[in-house]
């Protein structure tokens, strides 16, 4: 009896074994959300969604934080990058509610869209104001205007929302999710849906100007000047479409999809793709100037500031090349892995980091030196 | 050099990712029935292993009352009645490692299908961006599926796929598929041990996988409940429906009873 006692044990704790490595080594057991916002900068504070699911403001120059947000709890993650007007800083969250009992565990995914006070850290509001609006997850960036800040939210929504109060001013449902954020030009909101539509409002009362319809899924910020609105789509190409009317001006294929913001400088678009490439392109008719290829995919909108162009391509870390001829000029880490997904930020001769290891690394903007690294909320 | 989990990628889980892409496509952009497609193809390609399990097992359960015998005749000698058990296996040529050899087989596939289903569904943002390393663009018609299907639709009823089933129904289908799966792929054991080794398999092994199927997406389970469900009707045609009825507790409408099972039986032995 004993004997079979034994291997009874043994059985179970062998099923037992393989059951916790199918469920853990593959992946699964509950979702989880990362965040990769880029942190914005603004009076020597730098404002940084971090990896342990606060928002933290720091002074760059003492390293001291200011404050964290929220101050009671934490959220799931962050992705949406700050956004920051008068006084006031506006971003979008990624939350899960976790109810278990015994081994039974559910899990409520949602989303709010904050304002807080820029100085204290001090929620001013949030939307939804209550239980009675479902707001899914909110990837994107907000994108500020007069009086009104737009939030796009993976419930495929996009909110005008009152600045003041977060009041609803009027919202457009599209056909799909909306992970990218929404764009804003001379009073037009741009924004692209899963739907594979780019759709132009009103800014101030969010009728239809028009929409376009792309090869593919919408799911980067599009970016728009006085002529045209240029995005990327799951069609691995670059579009740009006219800003009065809709109609296609333009295409540019890549390798693979093009999952970030193009960025105008000048006469040159930036475009990164997740083909590993960064190209340069004449912005009014779309002819490649050059391509500079990184060592993984590029997941953010590149930063182009006095000739030279900063991005983050995943576990390859951060580029600076020069942006007339796509040349490197250096590279961080100059050997092995440092995931970034987000844009860094470019001021007074510094590279601001948000890595996915939840540091911000500061680099020398001229030789990408690592000056400093520290762990909000946590220790250099 | 490539390392372990790149050549996992590249010989498993990447084609799996772009057959179900392909099979969403054709299927009128249905993920279950992707799902279930893409298990029909699994199982044709591990046909031929499948069946020499399932003849090895029945011929196993054919000498149930030869092993009684010796059971009866070595009494807790327990080495002569192995020895004799084994003999009488190779005197008919049955491999009893045949029972495990299709599970383990099976595992790798379980593995690469979940993180197929996964990647393909990328209900996180960090795991839809990484979908577009695994798509084969560089073949025309896969560049204008992904394009044309992305993002997948992973609602079908109350069901999100990439989540687990939050009325428990999957589960308790799970274990029902595999509770009958236990029961009729059960081999007889000589050692009085090993028999009782085998039931505490058929009872542990459904409630482990419906324990499981409470935390993963619930497109692996309806991959488990199809997969289960054909190699349920592969048995049935290959040794006869007599035995799964007999497994049943009770009467299915268009199966026989298990009274009317046994009959059955009886009549084939006395022709």
């Amino acid at each position: 009896m004993r004997r079979i006692g034994t291997k009874r044990i043994r059985l179970a704790a062998l099923v037992g074994v393989i059951s916790m490595l199918l469920v853990s080594g593959t992946g699964c057991g509950g979702h989880t959300a990362m965040g990769w916002s880029s942190p914005a900068l603004e009076g020597g504070i730098l404002y940084v969604g971090s990896k342990m699911g606060k928002l933290y403001a720091f002074d760059v120059e003492t390293r001291q934080q200011e404050w964290a947000f929220p101050s009671d709890r934490v959220l799931a993650g962050i992705y949406s990058s700050p956004a920051i007007r008068d006084q006031r800083l506006f971003f979008g969250s990624y939350e899960i509610a976790t109810s278990s009992f015994l081994i039974f565990q559910n899990q409520e995914i949602g989303g709010r869209a904050y304002a807080l006070d820029l100085a204290s850290g001090q929620e001013r509001w949030h939307f939804p104001s209550d239980g009675s609006v479902d707001v899914e997850p909110f990837i994107g960036a907000p994108a500020v205007g007069d009086g009104l800040v737009y939030f796009a939210s993976s419930n495929g929504k996009l909110y005008a929302l009152d600045a003041e109060t977060g009041a609803s001013r009027w919202e457009l449902e599209t056909g799909d999710k909306i992970w990218g954020g929404p764009g804003l030009r001379d009073g037009t909101v741009y924004v692209g849906s899963a739907d594979k539509n780019l759709y132009a409002l009103d800014a101030s009362s969010g009728a239809q100007e028009w929409s376009f319809t792309a090869g593919g899924a919408i799911y980067g910020t599009p970016w728009a000047d006085e002529e045209l609105v240029y995005f990327g789509a799951l069609d691995n190409k670059l579009y740009a479409v006219r800003a009065d009317s809709g109609e296609e001006a333009w295409t540019f294929t890549t390798g693979n999809w093009v999952w970030a913001a193009p960025t105008r400088q000048g006469e040159v678009l930036y475009v990164a793709s997740l083909d590993h490439f960064l190209y340069a392109l004449n912005a009014t008719d779309g002819q490649l100037r050059w391509q500079a290829e990184a060592e993984d995919m590029i997941t953010a909108s590149p930063v182009i500031t006095d000739g030279v162009v900063y991005l983050s391509a995943h576990s390859a870390g951060v580029y600076a090349l020069d942006a007339d001829t796509g040349t490197q000029i250096w590279r961080y880490p100059t050997e092995g892995v440092l995931l970034v997904m987000s844009s860094p930020v470019v001021a007074d001769g510094s590279v601001y980091v948000n890595a996915d290891d939840g540091k911000v690394y500061v680099l020398d903007a001229a030789t990408g030196n690592l000056r400093w690294a520290m762990a909000p909320g946590g220790t250099e | 050099m490539p390392g372990v989990t790149e050549i996992w990628n590249l010989v498993i889980m990447e084609p799996m990712l772009n057959l179900m892409l392909l099979l969403y496509a054709v299927l009128f952009n249905n993920f279950v029935l992707a799902i279930i497609g893409l298990t029909i193809v699994i199982r044709l390609i591990t046909f031929p292993l499948t069946q020499r399990q399932i003849k090895s097992m029945k011929s196993m359960q054919d000498l149930q009352p030869e092993l009684q015998k010796l059971q009866k005749k070595y009494g807790k000698e327990r080495e002569k009645l192995s020895a004799a058990t084994m003999e009488l296996y190779k005197e008919h040529g049955v491999n009893p490692m045949m029972g495990c050899l299709p599970l383990v087989i099976q595992m790798p596939i379980w593995i690469g299908l979940y993180q197929a289903i996964y990647q393909a569904l990328g209900s996180a943002p960090e795991q839809f961006v990484v979908l577009s390393q695994r798509l084969y663009h560089t073949i025309p018609l896969m560049h204008d599926i992904a394009a044309r299907s992305l993002p997948l639709n992973s609602h079908f009823l109350w069901l999100d796929l990439g989540l687990p089933d939050p009325y428990y129904v999957l589960p308790v289908l799970v274990v029902a598929v595999f509770w009958l799966q236990q029961k009729l792929t059960a081999q007889p054991a000589a050692d009085p041990s090993a028999a009782q080794m085998n039931r505490t398999m058929q009872m542990m092994m459904p409630l482990m996988f419906g324990v499981i199927t409470l935390q993963v997406s619930s497109g692996l389970a309806v991959y488990w409940v199809a997969s289960g469900a054909l190699q349920i009707i592969q048995q049935g045609m290959t040794t006869g429906w007599s035995d799964i009825a007999k497994a049943l507790p009770s009467g299915i409408p268009g199966l026989p009873t298990r009274e009317q099972a046994a009959k059955d039986a009886k009549g084939k032995k006395k022709r």
